[in-house]
């Protein structure tokens, strides 16, 4: 490759002879890739516009049947709303909860690595984990957090009452994304200038208002890709922690989309249904990967 | 304004000394430039000025008043540094009268200096743009601006044209200059560059390890390098430094191989010891009656003038020569003259200069 490169051309080095190389090398990813992701998709894709009879014996093309079906019921928006509620909330609190610990940490003195190791604990749990410790603590009569609710006059019985169910679920999911959410807040703030915070000090920017001028606008870049990953991770991995907790109950009261997009597949085996579901969460998810895209884009500076 | 004071002002980090005590006055309205090579411990002292350190002894005052326990907002300073540290989310306007709002400063205030600013400085066109769509001269320019809409005491620039090409650099050191003439504020310049140590101070401070080597105006310490560092450092190219030996009889100081330069103050305390020829490159004067002969290695044109680097002996040296076309060759030979006055004599072990 004498002379000069032009764009779109490899680096020498990074040259194969062979055309069969490439692809062997790429070989294990693409059937990972095939198995896990493109096969399903494109059953549930095929799934969404079939339905089968009860012995699976045969199928029937429904064309748009299930779309609509699927979005009339009353059940598929009581699912939608209360996603949406559970997600934004518990986003919310979870960022402003480890922008909080995060800038808190890093204030003090001394201590900031322990600090920093605790706070990391939960992330390291699994959600279903997680859950059981909640389910340890939070069980009525016995569990350390409910003895503490009733010993307040709390009446603590979330199997029962669809409002505790949902705290129970909310405290649960804040908690483990507080962890994940004050790590990145952690690292963006210290990988922030020194000089900008020095600025600041000599500005007199103290306290709250070097919290709100200076490092929270700093940090901006961080909390939209914390935005989208909370929520990516509420709509999608927050499946084991709710099976674990409450199973979707009491009536309802905490089946999310994901949740019922399982008990539709698993327990009432309507796979048409469960397949606009998943279809229609994936569609959720990439939105919220493209705004991401796009705000980042704006953002960049030149 | 203010007259800024140290007294055996020091730093440790651990056990390493970044600092040995130091004491330096600046009078009001002066502008001094702290210079030295990197780790020198010029931007400690200036930090510690500006209180984003605090010195392990030692008082600073400001106006006569101790600052040592006041927060830097406190101090009543300005600073400039080297990334300029404008906020990023902020328009050039908002990074101007950031500090005033913090202040509690009137609307009709914020407005008047801002404004001020902004002429002086030519930031009229800027005033919307955030500082990422600015040119790293302009950013300068507005990190200029932020410090004088305070009206400090006193400013403090940490090598603030670093990040600048080479033009924009000469450019900003003028602008610097000129700012200082009209402002009158009092100024600590920061730089590792001899050229702007040289150009912008009133009175510099030559500092290497940690502690200050000399104290002067420029030409003074240009002329009267206090050590063999100094003498080093300033100058571009800087002064030829040879190693010598005082005759025995202190009359004249022996170069290997070349001939024996007479000195026009007798060393007889030091008859045969080892010390540090210092030559400026201008001192070594071709003249075909010369006491020296030199082989040019290496011969540099500058446009107005010439830069012959030589072999002396067994040593290098630099010559500059004012003239635009050279009418010798590399590998020519050539006879120097050295003029006795422009000698200059330094310990060989400490450093430090001796009488000459």
């Amino acid at each position: 490759m004498g002379g000069s490169r032009t764009a779109g051309e490899p680096l020498p080095g990074t040259w194969f002879r062979g055309r069969w190389l490439p692809w062997l090398l790429l070989a294990p990813q693409l059937l990972v890739i095939a198995v896990f992701f493109l096969w399903p998709t494109l059953r549930a894709l095929r799934d969404a516009f079939y339905q089968g009879d009860a012995f699976g014996l045969s199928e029937e093309f429904v064309g748009l049947r299930h779309f609509a079906h699927t979005l009339g019921s009353a059940e598929y928006g009581h699912a939608l709303l209360l996603t949406l509620a559970y997600a934004l909330l518990t986003s919310a609190l979870s960022l402003a909860g480890g922008f909080a610990l995060a800038v808190a940490v890093e204030g003090l003195r001394s201590g900031r690595t322990l600090f920093r190791t605790l706070f990391l604990w939960p992330y390291a749990l699994a959600p279903a984990i997680s859950a059981a410790l909640w389910v340890f603590l939070f069980r009525p009569q016995v569990g350390l957090g409910a003895g503490l609710l009733e010993h307040v006059g709390v009446h603590w019985n979330p199997a029962l009452q669809a409002g505790q169910a949902q705290a129970l679920v909310l405290a649960t999911t804040v908690w483990q994304l507080l962890a994940y959410n004050f790590l990145f807040y952690g690292a963006a703030l210290q990988s922030l200038p020194p000089s900008l915070l020095e600025a600041a000090a000599l500005d007199g920017a103290r306290g709250w208002r070097r919290v709100r001028d200076v490092i929270w606008p700093l940090l901006a870049p961080t909390t939209l890709f914390l935005v989208v990953t909370d929520l990516t991770f509420v709509l999608f991995d927050t499946f084991g922690l709710i099976d674990v907790l409450t199973q979707g109950g009491p009536d309802h009261a905490t089946e999310t989309l994901v949740y019922k997009l399982y008990e539709d597949a698993f327990r009432n085996f309507d796979q048409g249904a469960a397949a606009v579901q998943s279809l229609l969460l994936m569609l959720l998810v990439t939105g919220l990967g493209v705004l991401q895209l796009r705000l980042q884009r704006r953002r960049v500076p030149a | 304004m203010a007259t800024l004071e140290l007294y055996q002002v020091c730093k440790r980090f651990g056990a390493a000394s970044a600092l040995t005590p130091t004491s330096l006055q600046v009078a009001d309205g002066e502008f001094v430039v702290l210079v030295g090579p990197s780790g020198c411990g010029k931007s400690t002292l200036l930090r510690m000025i500006a209180g984003l350190e605090s010195p392990s002894g030692g008082e600073i005052r400001i106006g006569g008043r101790c600052v040592n326990a006041q927060e830097p907002s406190a101090r009543d300073i300005a600073m400039v540094f080297q990334n300029y540290a404008l906020y990023p989310h902020m328009s050039v306007r908002e990074n101007l009268s950031y500090a005033l709002k913090l202040r509690k400063l009137e609307r009709a205030e914020i407005t008047r200096r801002v404004d001020w600013a902004v002429d002086l400085l030519g930031l009229q066109p800027l005033l919307a743009r955030k500082p990422g769509e600015l040119s790293g001269g302009q950013r300068q320019r507005v990190a200029m601006g932020r410090a004088i809409v305070r009206e400090p005491q006193l400013f403090l620039f940490d090598e603030p044209l670093s990040n600048l090409d080479a033009r924009l650099r000469n450019h900003m050191r003028v602008e610097i200059k000129q700012l200082h003439r009209r402002l009158g504020t009092t100024t600590v310049y920061v730089t590792h560059d001899q050229v702007e140590a040289m150009t912008l101070a009133q009175r510099m401070v030559v500092m290497n390890h940690g502690r200050i080597e000399q104290v002067g105006t420029p030409e003074e310490v240009y002329a009267q390098p206090a050590s063999a560092f100094v003498a080093g450092f300033l100058g571009a190219p800087p002064m030829n430094l040879l190693a010598a030996r005082v005759s025995a009889e202190g009359t004249h100081v022996l170069v290997e191989d070349l001939a024996p330069l007479p000195l026009s103050a007798p060393q007889p305390a030091r008859a045969g010891r080892a010390v540090t020829l210092g030559l400026r490159p201008e001192a070594l004067l071709p003249d075909v009656d010369g006491c020296w002969t030199v082989t040019l290695n290496l011969i540099e044109s500058l446009g107005g003038e010439m830069l012959l680097h030589a072999g002396v002996g067994k040593q290098a040296c630099v010559l500059r020569i004012a003239t635009t076309t050279s009418p010798w060759r590399e590998g020519d030979t050539l006879r120097v003259n050295v003029a006795s006055t422009a000698l200059h004599l330094f310990d060989a072990d400490s450093g430090q200069r001796l009488p000459s």
